[in-house]
């Protein structure tokens, strides 16, 4: 007995087998440890002990009752929230700059990615001596130019230490979101512009009326990307302050870090892990579906 | 739709919590511990020490750092050369990573066959199960020869864990140009705590040197991270503190130690004797860079000052080395850390880890790791050797090691413990908070880890 495949079938098994690789691929490089994390969270499993019984929930009992984990979580959105934020209005701003005639554009365009090619581990050491108390130059330039008496020790200060770090992730990670909302501003058609100035409109009327809702999809596209990138931030916080001074800047990757591979509790630090990625869901859905809400006409 | 966006989102997402089981081999029920893989000989170890080919893997940091790197190729030189059936395989990690990457090697069934320790590693590698008792492995000759301080940090329910290898006494450098500078003699060392503060005072009103570069009386490490910890534990001793009674009970904070020692680095922090933030790596350059009129360091600070001042031997001539000056107890309180070697529970070569970890042990290698790096000896027989003690500064050191006292670490939570410890010196040297309400703040978190 043959089988008589239809074209449309046969197209339906050429791709399965086309992505079949690349499926394989990702279900053993991410889903694998990702259901392997759930799994351990559910587990008493410390590296302290050879046994590591089933502990139903336990782990996120004593994970959602401890003072750490929410502390940890408001450093974390703190750090998010605000870092994105500045990051849009500093981006758009840029943005709008380079999109103007000004003097060597190009140049400027080009110039402005170094910090975002610059890998994260490098930055955290270049900022570490411009930060430093006794010899940086940040500290230099602010008693040269008066705005403040005695040198700031901003990673060894609690109330300062997280803006510090806030700092460097702006530096590094806006000219990426300037590129991109550059890229934006150049999709949007010139015509609109001519014809609202025809109506009468002026430039202030003319951003909140039709750059920002045609930026609408790239902005939250970035935001997102950025939202991702900065929960998941481990190399800032733990190459600058590993979680200090005195708690002042553990996040939860620093809290995650720190429960699984230094108090050698597995079982918790999936937990976290667990736990974290369900609230950066929560923050990355509506982000998404903003991003990919189909444009009104 | 919903699921598709869900399930998009999710894709993006989900790598952020792979971080705590991205190295978890564990199973419900199982013992974690499985053969090295790092072998290459048969299995039948009998007597693998004296005739089959065995590679071992050495897990250590002193091949990563440039003060030790040559003592130890010379070492694995030394040892081959005299065992030529054994290949010894560097593992080298580098010491801020040590821990955790051992733990989590050995765990996953990858551990090395020998791996080295201090002491507040031995107790996380005894507690996880990951190395075997060596009594029988070394014998009672080595095993009685061991100094009583140092035997006790390495012995769990009566059974010797780890073989102490370099005890690291902290003793007190101060920079004799600095302290010309000051008005003060190069040559007398403070005796007493009183003169050490005195002393660090002159220094420090000398503010800057030539380049503008500030200038400290006394180098103190108050960066978060456990070390900190660990300097506040031996300031504590000096003020008559213990961390933890003869029973092994956290008595941390009872009596007036822990306040008279923060008390003491406010002092420092308010008065600009010693930099705020610093940890132990930048106080050493800070020394070796004449920036600090005292610091407490270990026997392995002289090579550290050679290479970090660039200046080699000639840097001998600014510092000079004396006893921690005595403070409440009457006598020179510090601490001692130590290097300690063992073996893995899951070696397929017990027989050759033991004759690697002898040779480590023994006078030759000693006497040579001595006169590279200026290491001491945690045997009682080659500590004493006319070859360890051939100039001042090593019989200092074992003078120093007289009235060292080494870290309480039976609890492997002890470093953890530590961490939290530095949070007290943190927020004593950069807040104005009442000291008590800090103590009040920070304890509790290290007495929850202790009742865990």
């Amino acid at each position: 007995m043959t089988i008589r495949w239809s074209r449309k079938r046969k197209n339906q098994l050429f791709g399965l087998i086309l992505i079949l690789p690349a499926s394989l691929l990702l279900s053993i490089t991410i889903l694998t440890p990702l259901f392997r994390s759930i799994y351990t969270s559910f587990l008493d499993d410390s590296l302290l002990s050879a046994l590591h019984p089933w502990n139903h929930f336990a782990n996120y009992k004593a994970v959602l009752s401890s003072g750490a984990f929410y502390h940890s979580l408001q450093v974390t959105l703190t750090y998010v929230i605000s870092v994105v934020v500045i990051e849009l209005l500093v981006g758009i701003a840029l943005a709008l700059i380079l999109h103007s005639n000004i003097i060597l554009r190009g140049f400027f365009r080009s110039i402005i990615l170094i910090p975002w090619a610059i890998p994260t581990i490098v930055a955290s050491v270049i900022f570490l001596l411009i930060y430093n108390s006794d010899y940086g130059v940040l500290n230099q330039l602010l008693i040269s130019s008066g705005l403040i008496n005695e040198k700031l020790n901003i990673l060894n200060d609690a109330s300062l230490a997280l803006i510090g770090i806030m700092g460097i992730a702006v530096w590094k990670q806006t000219p990426l979101m300037t590129i991109m909302i550059l890229a934006g501003l150049q999709g949007i058609s010139k015509s609109i512009y001519e014809a609202a100035t025809i109506d009468g409109a002026g430039a202030t009327r003319s951003f909140f009326h039709i750059t920002l809702p045609a930026l609408k999809p790239v902005l939250a596209n970035v935001a997102l990307l950025m939202t991702v990138t900065n929960f998941q931030m481990f190399t800032l916080f733990y190459s600058l302050t590993n979680g200090g001074p005195v708690d002042a800047t553990k996040s939860l990757a620093i809290l995650t870090y720190e429960t699984a591979f230094q108090k050698y509790d597995l079982g918790q630090g999936a937990t976290i892990g667990v736990i974290w990625m369900f609230v950066l869901l929560l923050f990355s859905i509506p982000l998404y579906r903003i991003a990919h809400r189909p444009q009104e006409s | 739709m919903k699921f598709k966006q869900f399930s998009m989102v999710s894709m993006s997402l989900i790598l952020g919590t792979t971080l705590a089981a991205c190295s978890s081999n564990s199973n419900t029920s199982n013992n974690k511990a499985l053969p090295s893989n790092s072998s290459t000989a048969d299995t039948s170890t009998t007597s693998d020490a004296s005739k089959e080919k065995v590679e071992l893997t050495f897990a250590n940091w002193i091949s990563t750092e440039d003060a030790t790197k040559e003592a130890y190729n010379q070492l694995i030189e030394g040892f081959e050369s005299t065992h030529p059936n054994i290949t010894i395989k560097s593992l080298g990690i580098p010491f801020n990573q040590y821990k955790d990457q051992v733990l989590v090697s050995a765990t996953g069934g990858n551990a090395p066959d020998i791996m080295m320790a201090n002491q507040a590693f031995t107790p996380a590698f005894v507690g996880a199960s990951i190395v075997q008792p060596l009594q029988s492995l070394l014998g009672e000759t080595i095993a009685n020869d061991i100094l009583p301080s140092s035997k006790a940090g390495v012995t769990y329910d009566g059974q010797l864990f780890a073989a102490p290898w370099t005890p690291h006494p902290n003793a007190l450098f101060w920079n004799k140009t600095l302290f010309q500078k000051a008005g003060l003699d190069p040559n007398t060392p403070p005796t007493t705590w009183d003169e050490l503060l005195k002393n660090a005072e002159k220094i420090a009103a000398l503010k800057a040197d030539e380049n503008g570069n500030p200038i400290y009386g006394i180098g103190e490490a108050t960066k978060t991270g456990s070390y900190t910890g660990q300097m506040l534990y031996r300031i504590g001793l000096s003020h008559g503190g213990k961390f933890v009674d003869d029973q092994g009970k956290l008595v941390f904070g009872e009596g007036t130690a822990l306040t008279d020692s923060l008390t003491y680095l406010r002092g420092l922090a308010d008065k600009k004797l010693t930099p705020i933030g610093a940890e132990i790596k930048d106080l050493r350059g800070m020394f070796a860079n004449g920036s600090l009129g005292f610091l407490i360091d270990g026997d392995f600070g002289r090579n550290n000052f050679r290479t970090m001042s660039g200046k080699g031997e000639a840097f001998d001539n600014e510092w000079g080395v004396a006893l921690v000056p005595v403070n409440q107890t009457g006598r020179s309180e510090t601490i001692f850390t130590e290097h300690q070697l063992l073996i893995s529970k899951a070696t397929t070569h017990a027989d050759a880890a033991a004759e690697f970890v002898k040779y480590l042990l023994s006078k030759d290698a000693l006497v040579l790791y001595h006169k590279l790096n200026g290491v001491m000896s945690s045997l009682t027989s080659i500590s004493s050797l006319p070859e360890l003690n051939e100039d001042d500064y090593a019989k200092l050191f074992n003078e120093q090691m007289k009235t060292a006292s080494p870290f309480p670490t039976a609890n492997p939570k002890f470093d953890n413990a530590m961490n939290e410890a530095s949070s007290l010196t943190v927020l004593a040297t950069t807040t104005k908070d009442d000291i008590s309400a800090i103590i009040a703040k920070v304890l509790p978190n290290i007495q929850a880890l202790y009742q865990k």
